[in-house]
């Protein structure tokens, strides 16, 4: 691939970014969330198409109009969501589409059968050709994946964060098959952020950031430490408002929270006036920490106590009934209710204050909004226009809106700034600052390192289910981040 | 959708006309394809506009009017409930088997309806709200359950009959208004204002519009799922109690094919079939079309067998209408 661009509406996703990989290579990918590394690879699989830059493949230049088109090629993308049908076996899915057939459209069940077996053993995996996918392992449907890749014929397969949900054993299985790949001349690239597996299993890594190429190495050349300094090396923006507050009384105390195989014994205080930004790679589990202190999830054991008083955790009413707000991650599916006018978004969890005798007083409600847009610079028709209508920064202005109303003594918020654009996040940054300085308490998930940097007084940070980390805001760099989020570096313990 | 109709037209003019006239068919549908039914009964059926007619076309919707408002809060909140048509023949049979013509009978055969309706309200709420089961499906399973319990209590026969006292309910009047009419304009009214103007109606359109941010939000949308319930179930339950006024009888088959009835009045009427948009007064346009397309085929000597094709074509042409008006 050469200077491949990608422009989405207010982001460059990618700015002539190139690469290559070879025949039986294995290309490690890495960088930060929100690389561009998830793009370059919609690019070649055809789902995305580049405004900018060439494609060479086996010699030859392409266009790659359809994931279709890219099968055919010879490209195969296994995703971390797999495209299996859960309730057909093992050798439907992988000949779906393609069965042989002995004519009139009757499938040749035999020689199905015969060729994926053949498939099967030439990759040394366990797997029976009529186990239902649904009985597989994560690995094991990999597996599938990669057999369904092989039978058409790839040369180039994809495996985007494949080890993210495997366990070290499977994860053992996963690289004997990789190495098997390599044998058969397949060239592999492997996007991940676990820097552990790139150096075990990678012959060359190519660093993203921000949409630009960094560089590419040969494995053998570098360090962990030397891509670690790649991956984040930047400056940090001066779009973030000082950081003020000192020590004040805590608001949030979580002891010992725990829910099976997602959380294990998470431990923090939040106080009056601080922001503390919790970081982590994706899938870390910071989003289930905030959904189980909001009481959204349900938890198997540990306790949040909100100004010194437990609350009981039986759903997000008793929370929002403490003082507790959540901003979640994905605005359209969890903040707002898209077909339903932005007065009765704000409207929602306030309904108690707006009520007279069972009756909600809409103008009381109206005024409480108008009162907002002006607070909050929100730029809408006015209040009875439908949300669904609005910007992605305005929306989540709207979502702040909803719960400022309620004076919150904590808020939780879950990724503010994702696909908003920057002049807007600067006003969420100003904001959350302003709610800070007159006494709230924040919790900020963010996935964007200098937004950590910029706004948190402390910094946790979560890898796998645990804290790992406690660093202070002031003195923490984003190599110290990423070393206790990809558990690179020596651990320091939380006090 | 204006522009697209627009832009298949061949002449500004024609263009505006066609925009304007699919916009008014759009948002008003029901009331539309009522004021062309009404017409349509004013000039072949003479019969069809004399006050007698008139008020004895909307005594023939109030039965269909309190369940199809019980239905509007379901649907509204995403939980169909295909139950209320077996509610109504539980009902129907329970109280006139208990009053079974004495006027002292009337307090407890309330009673015994109350407990009875709330209980298949609450089954069906907690099923859908606490188990998570699909609307669908668990109101299909009590519907099946009570049509059953009710034959095997009745062996198929009509039982009991209304006493004097409670047939006023069906048969009364103030001045030249039958009094059921009554009732079930101020049903509607109060129905009304609970959608629009309570807590209870705003979170109804909110657990049916997304359930999760209602979640989120801090609504307890069990509990939201429970009321729901009962509310339909209650109006299932008001309409049965009202067919035993009117035909001073229990009958085991009188409720069946009410819950598609209602269904359809619903959602002509405008309320989104996935929830999140509910309209009371849409429902009542949807249960007056209905009544007035009865009776208009009846003045015309349309066969009862076509009448259901006409009743379908119809449900088919208002709800493509209302998508249409959304893909705009």
């Amino acid at each position: 691939m050469e200077q491949i661009s990608k422009r989405f509406p207010g982001v460059t996703a990618l700015a002539g970014v190139s690469l290559s990989c070879d025949r039986g290579e294995v290309l490690a990918l890495v960088g930060e969330n929100g690389a561009g590394k998830s793009t370059l690879m919609k690019i070649l699989s055809g789902a995305y198409r580049p405004d900018a830059g060439r494609i060479v493949f086996k010699g030859r230049e392409i266009q790659i109009s359809s994931p279709a088109q890219a099968q055919q090629l010879g490209i195969a993308i296994i995703m971390q969501e797999f495209n299996l049908l859960p309730h057909l076996t093992v050798e439907e899915n992988i000949w779906l589409g393609r069965e042989p057939v002995k004519g009139y459209g009757v499938i040749d069940g035999r020689t199905m059968t015969a060729r994926s077996h053949a498939l099967i053993e030439s990759l040394n995996v366990r797997l029976q050709p009529d186990q239902l996918v649904s009985d597989l392992s994560v690995a094991q449907r990999q597996f599938v994946e990669i057999a369904k890749a092989l039978s058409l014929g790839a040369d180039l397969i994809i495996m985007d964060e494949p080890s993210s949900t495997l366990t070290e054993h499977e994860l053992d299985y996963l690289f004997r098959v990789i190495g098997e790949l390599k044998q058969r001349g397949v060239a592999v690239i492997y996007i991940s952020h676990r820097l552990g597996e790139v150096f075990h299993i990678a012959d060359r890594a190519t660093v993203l950031k921000d949409g630009a190429l960094v560089g590419s190495r040969a494995i053998r050349e570098v360090t962990q430490g030397d891509l670690v300094q790649m991956m984040v090396g930047r400056t940090l923006a001066d779009t973030f408002p000082p950081r003020r507050g000192g020590e004040r009384s805590p608001v949030l105390r979580v002891g010992g929270l725990s829910r099976r195989g997602v959380l294990h014994d998470i431990s923090l205080e939040v106080r009056a006036g601080e922001i503390v930004g919790l970081a982590g790679l994706v899938g870390a589990g910071r989003t289930q920490l905030a959904r189980a202190i909001f009481g959204a999830d349900p938890i198997d054991g540990g306790t949040v106590e909100l100004f010194g008083k437990a609350v009981r955790l039986r759903g997000p009413h008793d929370a929002v009934r403490a003082g507790m707000a959540l901003i979640p991650e994905d605005r359209k599916l969890e903040g707002l209710i898209q077909l339903l006018s932005i007065r009765h978004n704000i409207g929602l969890p306030n309904l108690d204050m707006f009520r007279r005798f069972g009756f909600i007083r809409q103008r009381q409600e109206r005024e409480a909004c108008l009162q907002w847009f002006r607070q909050l610079d929100i730029r809408a028709a006015g209040p009875d226009q439908l949300a669904v209508s609005l910007s992605g920064g305005n929306q989540q202005k709207i979502v702040l809106a909803k719960w400022l109303v309620r004076h919150p003594g904590l808020i939780i918020l879950d990724e503010p700034t994702r696909g908003i654009d920057v002049g807007a996040k600067a006003e969420i940054y100003r904001i959350m600052r302003q709610l800070a300085d007159t006494g709230t308490a924040i919790l900020m998930i963010s996935s964007e390192l200098p937004e950590i940097l910029g706004m948190a007084n402390r910094i946790l940070v979560m890898r796998e289910g645990r804290l790992t980390a406690e660093l202070d805001g002031a003195t923490a760099t984003e190599e110290s981040i990423m070393a206790a989020a990809t558990g690179t570096a020596a651990e320091r313990p939380v006090p | 959708m204006g522009q697209g109709a627009a832009g298949r037209m061949d002449t500004g003019a024609r263009a505006g006309i066609g925009a304007v006239a699919a916009g008014l068919v759009g948002r008003h549908t029901v009331w539309v394809l009522l004021v062309f039914l009404v017409a349509v009964g004013g000039i072949f059926a003479p019969a069809f506009l004399s006050p007698a007619n008139i008020f004895n076309v909307l005594r023939q919707a109030t039965a269909l009017g309190f369940v199809s408002i019980g239905q509007t809060f379901a649907i509204a909140a995403d939980c169909i409930d295909l139950s209320v048509g077996a509610v109504i023949s539980l009902t129907s049979c329970l109280a006139a088997g208990i009053m079974d013509g004495q006027a002292g009978g009337i307090l407890p055969a309330l009673g015994v309806v109350a407990v009875s309706v709330t209980g298949v309200g609450l089954i069906n709420g907690l099923a859908v709200g606490y188990r998570k089961g699909n609307p669908f499906i668990v109101t299909l399973g009590s519907m099946a359950v009570v049509n059953g319990a009710v034959l095997l209590y009745t062996q198929e026969q009509h039982v009991g009959s209304a006493p004097p006292g409670f047939r006023i309910i069906a048969e009364g009047a103030l001045g030249p208004v039958p009094l059921p009419v009554l009732l079930a304009l101020v049903a509607f009214v109060a129905a009304h204002f609970v959608l629009r103007h309570t807590q209870y109606g705003r979170y109804v359109l909110a657990v049916g519009g997304n359930e999760e941010v209602a979640r989120l939000s801090g609504i307890a949308t069990l509990r939201i799922k429970i009321l729901t319930y009962l509310v339909a179930a209650g109006g299932a339950g008001v309409t049965g109690l009202f067919l035993t006024a009117r035909m001073n009888v229990g009958d085991p088959l009188v409720g069946m094919g009410f819950e598609l009835d209602a269904i359809s009045a619903v959602v002509i009427g405008g309320t989104d079939i996935m929830g999140g948009r509910g309209s009371i007064a849409g429902t009542l346009g949807g249960v007056l079309l209905y009544a007035v397309l009865s009776n208009v085929m009846n003045l015309l000597n349309i066969l009862p067998f076509s009448q259901i094709v006409v009743k379908g074509v119809i449900i088919i042409l208002a709800i493509s209408a209302y998508h249409l008006r959304r893909a705009r």
